[in-house]
Formats: C-alpha cells, sequence, structure tokens
C-alpha cells in the first residue's frame, strides 16, 4: 500500500463518493495517483477507475473516523472535502491512509507534510465563512430576507446555526451560486435545498432608501486623509464585493440602484 | 432634514472614534428577541481608509456646549448641526441590522445642555431600541464624563460595552486642549464602570438571572500627536489603564488637524500614522505577549524606532535571550521570537509533543522564517553565523521605507518624510533614511 500507483479514481463529487474512494483504496491495497470527480476529469496516460459510490462502504469509512482515528480527524476530513480547495481529494486520501498507521493522534501532526495540507484547506473554508457572517447582504422582498453568494467554498452548513439563531424569527434564503444550493430558514426549520438560479422580484422602495442610507454610511465614516485602498481589500478581499451593497463596482463607480 | 442628511450629518462627526470592534459579548438568541452577539466580534464591511465597519457608529446628536481644540464638533466650529429622534435611531439600526450590514449600534453623543442631559436622550434611545424593538445585538455606548452615577448604572445595563474616551495622554494637555474637561471628571466614570462590571460579574456567579452591567467591559481612546507626550509616556498610561481599570482595549488615534490653532499641529501637518501602528503593536505586544511598558521601551529610548516593530526591537537589544530551542522552550519564550505569533507558539507547543520540530515543519505551522531563523534552534538548524547587518535587514519594517509609484507611503519614517520635504527624491530619501537606521541599529546591538 506504500508505494503510489498508476490508477486514477474517478468519483461523482460528493463527499460519500469520496468516502468510497477511501474504502476502494484501503481494499485493493493501492495509493491512487489522484482522485478527481468525474466532470472534471481530463485526458491522461493514467489508467482510470471510475469508483461507483456506496453508501456502505462510506459509512464504514466514516465510522472508522470515530473508532481508529479521533473525532478531529474525521471533522478535518470533511471540513477539507467543503473547502473545494484543488487536490483536496489526493490529499484526503493520502492522509487518511498515512493516519491508519499512525492512529488518533495523526490529525494533529499539523508540522507533518501529509496532514498540512488538510489544516490549511481547513483555515480557508473556517474563514471564508467567517467573513461571509458579516459581508453577506440580505434584500428584503416582502417580508422575507434573501441573500446571494459566491463562495469558494460549501460553506451553507456552517453558516446556518449563525443565522438561524440571528434571525430566528425571520424567513430567509441564502442562495449559494458557486454550489447551485440554497438554505432556508422558514416557520423555524432550516433545510439546504438545490436551487440552479434565483429570480426576485423588483426592490420595493424601502429596499432601495435602506441601501442607500447605508451607502451614506459606509461612505461617510471614511477619513480622507487615511484612504488606504490596500488595506481595504486585504481585509474585505475584491472577490466578496459584487455582493457587497455599499463596495464600488469592479470600475469604482458606485452601485446605483434606480429609485 | 431629511434622515439621509441627519445620518451623513451624524456619521460624518462620529468618524473620529477609533472602536468600532463588537467583540466581547456571547449572547445567543432570546425568544421574540432580534439578534445575537458572538464573542469574536465580526466585521461588515471595511471603508475607504481600511478600517472595520462592525457597528453602526453614530452620534445621537453633534450640538455641543465644549469647545474642546482638536474637535471637529466644538462649539465654535461652523459645521452642520443635527439630532437624531430616539426612533428614528431605532428604525435605522433595525433596518440595517436585519439585511446584515452591522453587528450593531455604537451610540455617543456631543454634550448637549449638560451631561446629564444627553445621557437621558442616549439612554431613551437605547430602551426604545432594546424594549420595543427586542434588539438582542451588540451596543456600544459612550458614557459622558460629569453624568450622574445613576444614568451610568442605566445605560450600563443596556449597552454591552462603555466606553469613556480619557482623550489626551496628559491632564496638562487636557487643561490646554480640553479645557472643559477635567482628567477626574474622566477617570470618575471609568472607575463607576470598572466596578459595575465586577459587581455584575459577582453577582452573576450567584444567581444566573442577574441583571448584566457591560458584559464586553470597557474601552478608552486617546488622540496621539496632538500633544508632546513621548512614545513611552504613552505606552506607560495605556498599562496603568489596562492594570487598574481593567480595560478591555486602549485605542488611539493619529491626530488629524481639522482647526487652525497655535496650540496644535499646523493644518497640513501629516497624520503619524507609522507611530499610531508602533503604538497598537506594542498594545499587542502588552495584552498578549507578556511584555511590559518598560520591557518596550526601556530608559534608552523614549519613542519606538520607526524601522523596526517594538518585538523586532526588543529582540535586537537582547541578544542574550537568543536562541531559543523551539523544541524546548516554553511558551513565554517562542513568543519572544520574531516571526511566532500566538497562534503559531500555540500550534508549536501542541506539535512538538509528535515529534522534534524541523525548519520545514515550523514553516508549516505558519512561523515566519524570514524574521525567525536567526533566533531560533530546531531539530535541522542552528541561527546561521550572520553579520548582524544581514540581521537587521531581515527584520526592518518596508512599511517605513517603501515607495510606490515615486511616492512615500503614508506609513514612512519621520525622517525619510523631512529628507522629501527637503526636496530629495522620494526613492532616495527612502533608501538614505533606511541606511542610516540600518548602521545606527548595527552599532547599538
Amino acid at each position: 500500500m506504500s508505494c503510489e500507483s498508476d490508477v486514477i479514481y474517478l468519483y461523482d463529487g460528493t463527499y460519500e463518493g469520496l468516502l468510497s474512494c477511501v474504502f476502494e483504496s484501503v481494499y485493493c491495497r493501492e495509493t491512487p495517483a489522484d482522485v478527481v470527480p468525474e466532470d472534471e476529469a481530463e485526458p491522461t496516460l493514467f489508467c482510470t477507475k471510475y469508483v461507483a459510490t456506496d453508501f456502505e462502504h462510506a459509512r464504514r469509512v466514516q465510522d472508522s473516523f470515530t473508532r481508529k482515528l479521533s473525532a478531529e480527524a474525521g471533522e478535518l476530513v470533511r471540513d477539507a472535502f467543503f473547502s473545494c480547495a484543488p487536490g483536496r481529494e489526493r490529499n484526503i486520501v493520502k492522509f487518511l491512509l498515512f493516519a491508519y498507521k499512525i492512529g488518533p493522534r495523526a490529525a494533529r501532526m499539523r508540522a507533518h507534510e501529509l496532514v498540512a495540507p488538510l489544516h490549511e484547506a481547513q483555515r480557508r473554508l473556517l474563514n471564508e465563512t467567517h467573513l461571509l457572517l458579516g459581508f453577506l447582504r440580505f434584500s428584503e422582498y416582502d417580508g422575507v430576507l434573501v441573500s446571494r453568494i459566491q463562495p469558494k467554498g460549501y460553506v451553507l452548513p456552517y453558516l446556518q446555526r449563525h443565522f438561524c439563531e440571528r434571525f430566528a424569527d425571520e424567513t430567509f434564503l441564502i442562495y449559494d451560486k458557486t454550489h447551485s444550493a440554497a438554505l432556508v430558514w422558514k416557520d423555524r426549520r432550516a433545510r439546504i435545498v438545490e436551487l440552479d438560479s434565483l429570480v426576485t422580484p423588483p426592490e420595493s422602495r424601502e429596499e432601495l432608501v435602506y441601501r442607500k442610507l447605508w451607502r451614506t454610511f459606509s461612505d461617510t465614516i471614511a477619513i480622507a486623509l487615511r484612504e488606504n485602498p490596500r488595506c481595504r481589500m486585504t481585509h474585505c478581499p475584491k472577490r466578496y464585493w459584487p455582493e457587497m451593497t455599499e463596495m464600488p463596482n469592479a470600475d469604482g463607480t458606485p452601485k446605483h440602484d434606480q429609485m | 432634514m431629511d434622515l439621509m442628511k441627519k445620518l451623513e450629518i451624524l456619521t460624518d462627526s462620529a468618524k473620529y472614534d477609533v472602536a468600532c470592534t463588537s467583540s466581547g459579548s456571547d449572547r445567543g438568541a432570546k425568544p421574540g428577541a432580534l439578534g445575537t452577539a458572538v464573542a469574536a466580534g465580526i466585521c461588515h464591511s471595511f471603508s475607504a481608509d481600511g478600517r472595520c465597519i462592525s457597528l453602526l457608529k453614530v452620534l445621537m446628536t453633534n450640538f455641543c456646549m465644549y469647545d474642546c481644540k482638536y474637535c471637529v464638533n466644538r462649539r465654535s466650529n461652523d459645521v452642520p448641526r443635527a439630532a437624531f429622534t430616539p426612533r428614528e435611531l431605532a428604525e435605522l439600526t433595525i433596518g440595517f441590522y436585519r439585511r446584515n450590514y452591522i453587528e450593531g449600534l455604537f451610540l455617543s453623543s456631543a454634550v448637549v445642555n449638560s451631561p446629564d442631559h444627553t445621557m437621558e436622550l442616549m439612554i431613551g434611545a437605547l430602551e426604545l431600541l432594546r424594549g420595543e424593538y427586542r434588539f438582542n445585538g451588540y451596543i456600544h455606548a459612550k458614557a459622558i464624563p460629569g453624568a450622574d452615577p445613576a444614568l451610568v448604572e442605566k445605560l450600563g445595563l443596556l449597552a454591552d460595552r462603555l466606553s469613556v474616551n480619557i482623550e489626551l495622554p496628559s491632564e496638562r494637555s487636557l487643561a490646554a486642549l480640553a479645557p472643559d474637561k477635567t482628567r477626574s471628571a474622566i477617570l470618575a466614570p471609568m472607575r463607576l464602570v470598572q466596578r459595575g462590571v465586577e459587581q455584575s460579574r459577582a453577582e452573576l456567579a450567584v444567581y444566573r438571572s442577574a441583571p448584566r452591567f457591560a458584559p464586553a467591559g470597557q474601552s478608552t481612546q486617546m488622540i496621539v500627536g496632538a500633544s508632546p507626550e513621548s512614545d513611552r509616556q504613552i505606552l506607560r498610561l495605556t498599562e496603568g489603564l489596562y492594570k487598574k481599570y481593567a480595560l478591555k482595549r486602549v485605542f488611539f488615534s493619529a491626530y488629524i488637524p481639522v482647526v487652525e490653532d497655535r496650540m496644535l499641529p499646523a493644518l497640513d501637518a501629516k497624520p503619524p500614522l507609522l507611530r499610531e501602528h508602533r503604538l497598537y503593536q506594542a498594545d499587542w505586544l502588552l495584552r498578549f505577549y507578556g511584555f511590559s511598558a518598560d520591557e518596550i521601551l526601556d530608559d534608552s529610548a523614549e519613542n519606538f524606532n520607526p524601522y523596526l516593530d517594538p518585538k523586532c526591537n526588543w529582540a535586537v537589544h537582547h541578544p542574550e535571550f537568543f536562541p531559543v530551542d523551539v523544541n524546548r522552550a516554553p511558551y513565554e519564550a517562542l513568543l519572544r521570537v520574531p516571526g511566532i505569533g500566538v497562534k503559531s507558539a500555540k500550534r508549536i507547543r501542541a506539535v512538538r509533543r509528535e515529534g522534534a520540530l524541523t525548519l520545514a515543519g515550523l514553516k508549516r505551522l505558519g512561523v515566519v522564517l524570514k524574521r525567525a531563523r536567526y533566533f531560533i534552534v530546531c531539530a535541522d538548524a542552528r541561527p546561521a553565523a550572520v553579520s548582524r547587518e544581514e540581521t537587521v535587514r531581515a527584520l526592518l519594517d518596508p512599511k517605513a521605507y517603501s515607495v510606490t509609484c515615486e511616492q512615500l507611503s503614508m506609513f514612512a519614517a519621520p525622517d525619510i518624510q523631512q529628507l522629501a520635504a527637503q526636496g530629495l527624491a522620494p526613492r532616495l530619501a527612502a533608501r538614505e533614511g533606511k541606511e542610516n537606521a540600518v548602521s545606527c541599529l548595527v552599532k547599538a546591538m
């Protein structure tokens, strides 16, 4: 199981699919050169093997985390997967093959070359989640709050608790365009559903007034003599700006809504 | 006056207040109420000057009876004036909060009629927000010096954090620049808040439903560069405030000239941003790194070295402390190494139990080897035998001398700014300042 074989695993892109690949790798005693979602696979000289998602296999791998490793290891693998960082599947499989040898302490060895990439991916996901707790914007349509985001990682499950607590008595929807999914909170029940596109009615006058008030505030609060665009971008990367009401457009002009 | 105009005026008057943090309170949802508070605080946006926007930071009113020389809202200044009604303020806060623009409200005020009257206005607005509007998010309120202690008590029960601004670093500067304010009038409410917080904590330990008084504690701020105090005086004052008044934060604001006065820096003077930056770095060393004010600036220096951050400066002047063995040294010693921060020190402490750390491993833990490698021993490396000059160069803070598009950065060191003002090209001025700094530091080592 130690040496890398020249096979590439293809899977369906789901978490259970990846866990099935882990099962396959352990069962066949081979370390795949790479693990790639089927629809991202490119022609290659390696042999490819399609690993079908098997929920029973996935469950056994999942159980092995708590049984043979640690709760921390399970979390690390799941967070790394949802970070959607490039190469995460290969990193996860290699980490797990290593961890099954080392035991429960593997997840804590973040200075190790096979462990560090997972911690890095986890850090990115949790960091993006934290930033979105602040940068996400709602618009109100007839009492319903609606938000659009385009995160790199699959953050919806991680945002759920915060927003459902904060806006417990509201009805809201957070649409993740990148992953075509939405978090829906209605009648004190949360669901994450698949959603390919989101169409919203025209904004009410009140909604437009609030947006304008907010832009006035955030423009006025800045001290001109201290203007520091680079510092602003470091703390609030530009990829979040298109969905942020108060941030200028890509060409520097202020966003304007019709009133 | 329409709400848009009011908001603009009362934001413009509040923008020099530094604090915008929403940290220190951890409060889950309450049935029927809107909002929560998160201990770490959340930044909702960043303004064009790169500062975090977390709270709706406005004044209740900017009509002021005082005439403090450094302040835009002083009585004698000709600026548009306005005041929010409690309902306007509550509607605005809720409207912004529901759209996730903000974490809550930071309410301050100019002093109108009397300190008591001002505080009553603020309390009225917060009572409406907490009561009728059932707002459960974060509130930071400014206590007005000179107000009745009973009013401070009331305000503390509505707010998460209170603050009283110490304004200037010494009694003397206060007398010169803010004739209507005295040090004792400022410290009195600070003491009240401290006692209130302590008492509330003690009561909470006994019964869970005790009313919470300013659960996120108190903070203060002072203006730097409007008066002649040295960095050492300011840092010692800061340390004293943390120790004696149990403050959560002390904020510094580089003085921005807003008025022509013979007692103040000229209107075209640049705000001392690098100095403010160094003060914050030193403040971090006080709060998280176990340094004391006298270690950061000892008898040999009244002011920070513009070219080195305070921690690197300490390391350069204390060669006897190094090298530190990252595989054995206690946490406190790790924190003293340039390039190792709180996060990486904690990681080192946790990870070295699993095996000896190497340079590559340290890098994966987030240690900045560019600075750290001169000061550490690890499994596969000792400090390189290099000249003092090379060490100093690796530690210099580029903020102090960087030049972009033939322009000095706004953080440029004072001597570089001076050279440039004398007509030297920015790039040459920066190089000369930097080389002077290197040779001075090498001599001092």
